[in-house]
């Protein structure tokens, strides 16, 4: 039976069904049981539907950073996927991203994503060996430059990250698995500018087992058109707070206000900027706006 | 009083404690190290090894030796100990001797054919738990032992979360490696059953996969022995999250009066590695030499082997694991991959990640 587990943060957005777009769903399943996994694939697919519409390129992205066994959380269940791809309609093909500790071929092929591609007749994509598109992505008092791989760009992109633990960042349920595609490891503004770049058009987190100071059999499969929401649900499944994971807290304009305006003047000397120029800077700094061509450089009016 | 000129091959994990321990040994000088890797000669040169090379071929032709310790990944044991042999070194190899039979017994023959000594490394004996366990049984403590049971798991080339360093490239190549878990853990396990009953023969073998791997990474063997009757079980794998000191290997014998089991002779490793660590701070103090690698007894065994093989040959007598025995034990591995292809089940098979439990690693067939 689905349940709506709580209202995400993001912009208001409304389904054409009147649900909320940062909404997320959840099925209970059986991880044992490949029928309960289809079963719950099933409804949030049609749920959700047109993603994965018979005229869209789908790419799903599992997370794959390192071939640990499945049955232990920490990477997505190879059995989902399979599941998942079979139920989406569209030119779906699988991208994974292997890490600094393995590259994308091996982790791909001991983790048994090639036989699930063939099986199922459809693309492996290696992300990693990918072309990027470079983009350069204002967040809220700076500006990030990442380089993405085609593919997420050119895809109706499904995530489904597994929800684990991480070391490196505290939790990790889609946000970082998306990020992980771009930079290997990437730093919490890279992680949110890859989602402002590539927001995919469905999170499907694999909860069914998951990973927190050991593997767990949590038994849902979360849904969502919101991967910050998504992400959030996955870490509230599993006991943590946003605040254990920095890239689940939303930037607060002023403390990056405060960090942008101390750059400028470390020493708290006044800069060359007149008395209106610091004003729009702080201005800027504070919300996040941009400012006139003239005050980027520093230089005068042209 | 003459030195032992030593020479070792590869300073990687092993490699680095066989390097330590004949630094430490008597009579023993380390003249020589190589490895491809230059952090690897580094920890050599900070031993003061006085001469370094990249290419263990260059070692061999440049310098003039009594031994060499080969603890270079298998497919290069063949050509290594052949070259070794041939300038008149005695060899001492890390297990597996070779990668199959074939290449074992071109080891043997070059060893014979240049009259060096050929010793193995099957650590398993020299542990001191094992050792133990052995003197409990040969005293008859437990009568006849109708069954026993081995086993080693560990996480193979894998590492436990968070996985911070390179996954290795060749540790996951069967042509590298001559096979998987059987090969590598399995290999320890045949030569202890050997060790403890004899003319051991392998009745059944089930192998399996948990990753969609080139080789095993589990395995279930049934042995038995024609001298003593002992029907033993083994299993071995590498999919086993390991934190040392606490390592999964059981040697069990269900004796007819009695189960001795390895675990009553293993030392609390911490309250070991303390009192053994006051006893050699002890020592230092009186100025002798500690007891090496003695808090770690695992790394102990190697030491005590290195040692047995080149006080052996410096008393001109066979080394007490030898060519032979690393033969017989790569003999039971192929019986092993034989037996398994025999009854069908391929090493190629279905893992257990396609099968309907997929995610509990359910029964693949």
């Amino acid at each position: 039976m689905s349940q709506d587990l709580l209202d995400g943060s993001s912009e208001p957005s409304v389904r054409s069904d009147g649900e909320l777009r940062s909404a997320v769903r959840s099925e209970s399943v059986d991880g044992r049981d490949t029928v309960s996994i289809r079963t719950a694939l099933s409804e949030l697919v049609s749920h959700y539907s047109p993603v994965g519409s018979s005229d869209a390129d789908v790419l799903v992205v599992p997370d794959t950073h390192y071939p640990y066994h499945p049955s232990t959380g920490l990477v997505t269940n190879p059995t989902v996927v399979h599941e998942l791809v079979d139920l989406l309609d569209g030119e779906v093909a699988i991208g994974i991203s292997g890490s600094a500790s393995v590259d994308v071929a091996r982790v791909g092929r001991y983790l048994g994503y090639e036989r699930v591609a063939d099986n199922q007749g459809i693309e492996l994509v290696d992300l990693d060996d990918s072309a990027n598109a470079e983009r350069k992505i204002r967040l809220v008092g700076r500006t990030v430059n990442i380089e993405v791989p085609e593919p997420l760009l050119d895809s109706e992109v499904v995530a489904v990250p597994t929800a684990r633990q991480s070391t490196e960042y505290g939790f990790a349920g889609g946000m970082i698995t998306l990020a992980r595609a771009t930079v290997g490891a990437p730093s919490r503004d890279a992680v949110l500018a890859t989602i402002r770049t590539c927001w995919p058009a469905l999170t499907i987190v694999d909860a069914t087992l998951t990973y927190a100071d050991g593997p767990q059999r949590t038994g849902q499969i979360l849904a969502s058109e919101d991967i910050v929401a998504a992400s959030r649900a996955a870490a509230e499944l599993l006991d943590f707070s946003p605040e254990d994971a920095p890239h689940l807290v939303p930037d607060t304009v002023g403390q990056s206000a405060v960090e942008s305006l101390l750059q400028r003047t470390p020493d708290g000397s006044s800069s060359d900027d007149s008395v209106m120029e610091s004003g729009y800077r702080l201005y800027a700094d504070l919300t996040g706006d941009l400012v006139p061509p003239q005050m980027l450089s520093g230089e005068g009016d042209e | 009083m003459s030195h032992t000129r030593v020479g070792i091959l590869g300073i990687g994990h092993i490699g680095s404690v066989h390097l330590q321990s004949a630094c430490a040994m008597e009579g023993v000088t380390v003249v020589a190290a190589a490895d491809a890797e230059s952090t690897n000669r580094a920890v050599a040169e900070e031993l003061g090894v006085p001469r370094l090379y990249e290419d263990y071929a260059e070692l061999l032709h440049h310098e003039r030796l009594d031994a060499v310790v080969i603890a270079l990944p298998p497919f290069l044991h063949e050509e290594a100990a052949i070259r070794a042999a041939e300038v008149g070194c005695d060899v001492f190899v890390e297990k597996p001797l070779a990668r199959s039979t074939e290449e074992a017994r071109r080891i043997i023959a070059a060893a014979d054919d240049a009259g060096v000594a050929l010793g193995v490394d099957h650590t398993l004996r020299y542990q001191s738990d094992v050792r133990a366990l052995k003197a409990a049984y040969d005293d008859g403590r437990i009568g006849a032992v109708p069954l026993c049971h081995l086993a080693r798991i560990n996480s193979g080339p894998f590492d436990s979360p968070p996985a911070e360093s390179p996954l290795p490239e060749w540790q996951l190549d069967p042509e590298a490696t001559g096979g998987g878990a059987v090969m590598d853990l399995g290999v320890h396990l045949f030569d202890l059953l050997e060790w403890l009953f004899g003319d051991i023969t392998v009745r059944h073998v089930e192998l399996e996969r948990q990753l969609h791997l080139d080789y095993e990474d589990t395995a279930a063997v049934v042995l038995k022995s024609s001298v003593t009757g002992t029907l033993a079980t083994v299993h071995c794998g590498f999919y086993q999250w390991e934190e040392p000191p606490d390592v999964n290997m059981r040697l069990r014998l269900d004796g007819v009066t009695e189960t001795i089991d390895r675990a009553e002779f293993v030392p609390e490793f911490y309250r070991h590695a303390g009192a053994a660590a006051l006893r050699n701070a002890g020592k230092r103090l009186i100025g002798n030499d500690p007891d090496y690698f003695e808090p770690t007894y695992y790394y102990r065994a190697h030491f005590e082997a290195l040692q047995a093989f080149l006080d052996a040959v410096a008393a001109g007598q066979d080394p007490p694991v030898d060519g032979a025995d690393g033969l017989r034990a790569i003999e039971l591995v192929e019986e092993t991959y034989r037996m398994a292809e025999h009854d069908g089940i391929k090493r190629d098979q279905k893992t257990g990640l396609e099968s309907k439990a997929l995610s509990d690693g359910g029964d693949s067939r």
